[in-house]
């Protein structure tokens, strides 16, 4: 398993949905960091913390997406998200997760 | 000038600068404050975006000139919030500053960028002590709307659009004084319900009579897709989660025809604005100790300490 500290190592300004609308958004961080993670990795633990906060957008694009190409289950058994400053921030992904076929 | 006990004349005199800013035939246009004895945070950023946007439109063809309000209240307002400086203009002296607010000067910029909330985070903070968890809601709720600005606002593909494409404003201040804070966030585009009824009238024919406000009140309340994807165009209701956060929390979206408001805890309400506003306005606002004077309240203009607020 391996944990990746997402204000640490991405930024602490998550962007919005597609990587042409700026810097930081959903699509680059599934791109570059999320897909990449779960190909090399059984269990990915990506902890949430000390981020300023994120944009439904952009936890669809990241999340959502990911799902949608790799299967909820999949993506529910491999990736394990912690945050410990926003208690809503995990139901809400998982929200994203859920929808993600629909 | 503000968009509540005077939104009529407000919007009357942006259509007017527009109109003829950028389809009039005058060569020399002088926008002229001298009697402009006060304007509200809202109002002075709106004048900011559509005098920026014509101005970059009309550059080559135009000699746009302005002078001073005479009023210090006019011209605090505008030099605090930016004005000024947006367009390179030096800042008027001000006889008796008042010191009761503290401004971020206005951003603008045509991304989803997290950073340029950086200066209103810290100074809510900092001033305020915002607490972290409503900063990170705030935070969402402002990169949910650059957001809409990109894939919404504006369309690109309708040529001589006079728009400067996915530009948005943002601008706030904290009232230490009065323990509130305020947030405006305002884009030139073609409104939310009006985007919204163009990608639905393809799929639902009667969807044009359905007024603005409800429109606006839908968006804001549960989302509304306005794709064929589900999971897209849920961003608008994080607008009102920061105002359930926030003590005395409201929220305001004026877009098109319709006129929403929010206060914490309580029903949407949405009316019919007499004149459209152009683009989209979301006016933010929480103080710790709500008061009555601030039921209706929309705008932040104030009038001896009164918030006249209703249209």
């Amino acid at each position: 398993m391996i944990t990746y500290h997402f204000a640490k190592e991405f930024t602490r300004y998550p962007g919005g949905r597609l990587r042409k609308d700026g810097p930081w958004s959903g699509q680059q961080f599934r791109e570059d960091v999320l897909l990449k993670l779960l190909a090399e990795h059984d269990v990915v633990r990506v902890d949430l913390s000390g981020a300023r906060g994120f944009g439904s957008s952009f936890l669809d694009e990241a999340f959502g997406e990911a799902a949608k190409r790799l299967g909820v289950k999949k993506v529910k058994e491999s990736l394990e998200l912690t945050c410990d400053d926003d208690p809503m921030l995990l139901e809400l992904i998982s929200q994203k997760i859920e929808k993600a076929t629909q | 000038m503000d968009f509540s006990a005077h939104y009529h004349q407000s919007l009357i005199f942006l259509n007017e600068i527009r109109w003829e800013l950028l389809h009039g035939r005058t060569h020399n246009v002088l926008i002229d404050v001298r009697q402009l004895v006060e304007i509200s945070a809202p109002a002075a950023i709106v004048l900011l975006a559509e005098l920026s946007r014509c101005t970059a439109y009309t550059q080559r063809q135009k000699s746009v000139r302005g002078n001073y309000p005479a009023s210090d209240r006019a011209k605090q307002m505008l030099r605090d919030v930016g004005f000024f400086a947006a367009f390179q203009v030096k800042a008027p002296d001000i006889t008796s500053p008042t010191k009761d607010r503290v401004y971020v000067r206005t951003a603008s910029g045509n991304q989803s960028d997290g950073r340029y909330t950086r200066p209103f985070l810290s100074l809510f903070e900092r001033v305020a002590a915002l607490t972290p968890l409503a900063s990170k809601r705030l935070y969402s709720a402002l990169i949910e709307c650059m957001d809409n600005v990109k894939a919404h606002a504006y369309d690109p593909s309708i040529i001589g659009d006079p728009n400067l494409v996915d530009e948005w404003w943002l601008g706030g201040f904290a009232d230490p004084v009065r323990r509130r804070l305020a947030l405006v966030f305002y884009d030139t585009g073609h409104g939310i319900p009006r985007t919204i009824k163009q990608r639905r009238m393809l799929r639902v024919a009667n969807y044009a009579r359905i007024s603005d406000a409800r429109i606006l009140e839908r968006a804001v309340n549960v989302g509304f897709t306005r794709t064929r994807d589900n999971r897209r165009g849920n961003g608008l209701p994080s607008l009102k989660d920061f105002i359930d956060l926030a003590p005395g929390g409201f929220l305001r979206v004026a877009s098109g025809s319709g006129d929403l408001t929010y206060r914490r805890q309580s029903k949407l309400s949405a009316k019919r604005l007499p004149v459209p506003m152009t683009g989209s306005l979301i006016i933010w606002t929480i103080e710790e100790q709500p008061s009555l004077e601030w039921d209706g309240a929309g705008d932040l203009i104030e009038a001896g300490e009164q918030i006249s607020l209703r249209f």
